[in-house]
């Protein structure tokens, strides 16, 4: 079996250093393995406000992957961060590689965690992919291929 | 980027039971011990929760692509809350069986990824629980929602009490 960190990559950021630009397109998404990013939005008249924190443990830069959308925020390190990086490539190819019920899955851990927070609506493009494969789930199928 | 070894065909499907539920009807009931969750294809589904004074509160409605009765699947807890059928309902049964044999047929990469999902999600529902539990101590209104408690909280996060 393949370790996971031979395929992603690790990077190290400085406080202050931006991850990404907002409006940028995004290859990469991030998992966050030491310190803390800050998510920042430019507001109307050239201000930018903090969105939120994303903590140890925690996912950003995930939608622009999904959904090729470009980047709705900028990160930027709040404090030394260790980030695992997630190429674009490697989160589709594994994707569509994986059992579509297990993609389900994963596309509804998205939609969970967002609500939970509660600070990021859902978008509606991310609602319809959801919908979408939810309904190309097999249904009513003989459990024939045990 | 080495993705050879595991031929493709190897990758087994994972087929979905479907369920049909009557308005009324109750899918999981507050407290019961259970290892599915469900996809809803169509429908509405109410989520509600016994309150300090032992009543039900509504506390959301899901309707389709919502799922119900997750945490069943993501970790080993009684249900969190009930589940009843406001609208004629089709559900897709996600049987935590199911979840563990697709993860363990999975590619390592996805393992990880489904773990740091699900283990993002449990922390901040354990925030959000903490500051619910904290909620009755400040005698919470009976038809409070659940979540401008905890909006309350967070607010006067400052001043530590004692």
């Amino acid at each position: 079996m393949q370790e996971p960190s031979k395929i992603l990559n690790r990077r190290t950021f400085n406080p202050g250093e931006i991850i990404f630009y907002e409006g940028e397109l995004g290859n990469q998404a991030f998992v966050v393995q030491k310190g803390r990013v800050r998510i920042v939005k430019n507001l109307p008249g050239g201000e930018r406000g903090t969105l939120g924190f994303i903590e140890e443990g925690g996912i950003f830069g995930e939608m622009a992957l999904i959904d090729q959308s470009p980047r709705m925020a900028s990160a930027v390190a709040a404090d030394y961060c260790v980030l695992v990086a997630i190429p674009e490539q490697v989160m589709r190819t594994k994707l569509q590689e994986t059992d579509p019920f297990l993609r389900i899955l994963i596309n509804m851990m998205l939609r969970l965690i967002r609500r939970t927070a509660g600070t990021t609506p859902i978008p509606p493009e991310d609602m319809k992919t959801l919908a979408e494969t939810a309904q190309w789930t097999p249904i009513d199928t003989p459990e024939s291929s045990k | 980027m080495s993705t050879g070894g595991k031929s493709r065909e190897a990758a087994p499907k994972t087929v979905l039971r479907q369920r049909k539920l009557e308005t009324g009807d109750v899918l999981f009931h507050e407290g019961d011990w259970a290892g599915e969750a469900y996809l809803i294809r169509s429908g509405a589904i109410e989520i509600l929760k016994r309150n300090s004074l032992g009543l039900l509160e509504s506390q959301e409605i899901l309707g389709e692509g919502d799922v119900a009765g997750e945490m069943a699947l993501l970790a080993n807890r009684p249900r969190p809350s009930t589940a009843r059928v406001a609208r004629e309902s089709v559900v897709l049964v996600v049987a935590k069986t199911d979840l563990d044999r697709s993860l363990t047929n999975a590619d390592p990469f996805i393992q990880a990824l489904f773990r740091v999902l699900s283990g993002h999600f449990m922390s901040l529902v354990a925030k959000k629980e903490e500051a619910e539990a904290k909620a009755p101590l400040r005698n919470r209104e009976p038809d409070e929602d659940p979540l401008t408690a905890l909006l309350d909280i967070s607010g006067d996060e400052g001043s530590d009490g004692r």
